[in-house]
């Protein structure tokens, strides 16, 4: 019965992950950055939506289309004025990391300035509660692998069906050949920023609406499980982070039924890194990244 | 005022020597890894949990944080210096947030509360206790450590380091063993960040969690990049800028629950307008994974 019940909850984080792995795929896969301040992002969208519903009161979906705007400029504003302005003074990958991190500080801690250190909750009327079979699950929890599962589903078709995902898959191969076909790379990448942290605001709603809370510190583990699960799903390919990202939730909540809860996470990324280390490629990878780094 | 401005400069040595550290990994051998925090508190943990447990004395509390720093920098190493350089981030940032968890939820570590009353150390009978005494035994380790570094980096050893940074093949073509001088690389790093940890954990008394968080990660590598990767005085002055600004905001007419915040800012604007304006630091290494 625990088992059921752990699974149950690995289904709903994992979904959660799936759209975190998604999102950070797009973005690493098509510009190679390696987006820490996307943790900020995550954050200020959780703050929208605070503001949205928990302060002004404007209904749930509503504020997740108003967070989701948000963090898409946020995303193309990251781009636009760190990224490419540091791209074009030659700067290293490692110095982009670092402005990344700086920027990450620097808004985590304004909004610790404004908004105080504690977490807000918010409440969100969801669906009742439900118990199948001994299995507890809160609406929230219940609803969100359907959502993620709709929102994933449209993305990959998307991704495949439409001229833009198409450019942004051959990105991840080979920019030089987009350029010789007159193809401008820099709004793939723009649009890469911005659909890529457009999906933040849907994780994060999912998770507000099973209880969570908003805090100044959330964006952290975020950048690193999507990080994790775009690894884990291979670094040549956006939808394997999708289902990397939901076997990454089910490990660590199933991780509970063997070892003490505190070491949850130490077990499933130590699993991750073991992974990793026997597939480099990933779950559906094709080929070996070249090292730039 | 004047043991105020000692225990800063305690605080400095200690720095100096994180990101001297660091720097020997990042800017001469050109592997990016954010987990430096945790290897500091590795140090600070184990050598204080066997320090209140069973009392040992300062120079094995110090062994004992080289050891523990320098194997679980080991730990690291070994299966993601297989893969190309996006892993190694991966994995050490991975290895960074596992260690912060454990730290704040193992019984040993105290959780949240941390270590209290952690001895200080008996040096020949005498036990240091002001921050004078801290500052003359520290700046002798740091001073010590740094001239043995020094040595280092000008030695066959830190030229392969240097060479391995610039082009991994060139050296693996002159039969060099590229595989196994990253380990060592990676090794003395964390064994010396290790050392740090038991010595901060000998001088604060008391740890917790937040020392050795991945923004302590953050803070070390701001050091080395403010001050020039590849550069070992570049990485002192980078641990002086980094230090000693935001102890300079203690004076401004701040309420003291912004002062956190407020610090956190100003530290985090610093580093990116480096980025902007002066990537290759103050010191100007000419180091740095690419």
């Amino acid at each position: 019965m625990l088992f059921a019940q752990l699974l149950a909850n690995g289904i709903f984080v994992g979904s959660v992950y799936a759209l975190l792995g998604l999102s950070f795929a797009t973005i690493f896969a098509s510009t190679k950055i390696w987006h820490f301040a996307q943790g900020a992002v995550y954050t200020l969208g959780g703050y929208a939506l605070l503001v949205g519903t928990g302060f002004l009161h404007l209904p749930f979906v509503l504020s997740i289309v108003i967070a989701m705007v948000v963090c898409a400029a946020l995303g193309i504003a990251s781009m636009q004025f760190l990224y490419a302005p540091l791209r074009r003074r030659g700067a290293t990958s490692l110095v982009m990391v670092m402005a990344s991190l700086g920027v990450m500080i620097i808004s985590d801690n304004l909004l610790l300035l404004y908004f105080g250190p504690s977490g807000f909750s918010i409440d969100v009327a969801g669906p009742e509660p439900i118990i199948v079979g001994g299995v507890f699950l809160t609406g929230g929890q219940f609803l969100t692998p359907f959502v993620a599962l709709v929102v994933v589903a449209i993305y990959i078709a998307l991704l495949f069906k439409t001229t833009f995902g198409q450019h942004l898959r051959a990105l991840i191969d080979n920019e030089e050949l987009l350029l010789r076909n007159g193809i401008d790379t820099a709004r793939v990448k723009l649009l890469a920023f911005a659909s890529g942290s457009a999906l933040l605001p849907i994780a994060l709603a999912l998770l507000v609406m099973s209880g969570a809370g908003i805090s100044p510190n959330v964006g952290v583990s975020a950048t690193l499980i999507g990080a994790m699960a775009m690894f884990l799903g291979g670094i040549d390919t956006i939808p394997g982070a999708a289902l990397a990202g939901l076997l990454l939730g089910i490990v660590e909540s199933l991780a509970a039924f063997l070892f003490a809860t505190e070491w949850q996470t130490a077990v499933t990324y130590a699993l991750a890194l073991v992974f990793l280390m026997l597939r480099p490629t990933g779950l559906l990878g094709r080929s070996l990244p070249r090292a730039s780094l | 005022m004047g043991t105020y401005i000692l225990g800063v400069l305690v605080t400095l040595s200690l720095y100096s020597l994180l990101a001297i550290s660091l720097d020997l990994l990042i800017g001469y051998t050109g592997l990016f890894t954010i987990v430096h925090g945790a290897l500091f508190g590795a140090g600070a943990y184990s050598a204080g949990i066997l320090a209140l447990k069973f009392g040992i004395g300062f120079w094995s509390a110090a062994a004992v944080g080289l050891i523990a720093g320098g194997l679980i920098s080991l730990l690291i190493a070994i299966p993601s210096l297989r893969v190309s350089g996006h892993y190694l981030v991966l994995a050490s940032f991975g290895v960074q947030e596992v260690l912060s968890g454990l730290y704040l939820n193992l019984n040993i570590t105290g959780g949240p509360a941390g270590l209290r009353g952690i001895p200080r150390p008996v040096i020949f009978g005498y036990t240091i206790q002001s921050n004078a005494d801290y500052l003359v035994l520290y700046v002798i380790i740091v001073a010590v450590m740094l001239a043995l570094i020094l040595r280092l980096v000008r030695s066959p050893f830190g030229m392969l380091l240097k060479a391995i940074r610039e082009d991994e093949l060139a050296p693996q073509a002159l039969g060099k063993d590229v595989f196994a001088v990253k380990i060592k690389a990676f090794v003395l790093s964390g064994a010396i960040a290790g050392l740090t940890g038991a010595l901060y954990g000998q001088y604060i008394t008391f740890i917790s969690p937040e020392s050795f968080n991945v923004d302590a990660s953050i803070f070390i590598l701001s050091m080395v990049l403010i001050g020039g990767m590849g550069s070992i005085y570049g990485a002192i002055v980078g641990a002086a800028v980094l230090v000693i600004i935001p102890e300079l905001l203690r004076f401004l007419p701040l309420d003291t629950s912004y002062l956190g915040p407020t610090r956190q800012l100003v530290y985090g604007a610093i580093l990116v307008a480096f980025c902007f304006l002066r990537p290759r630091g103050l010191v100007g290494g000419r180091g740095g994974a690419e």
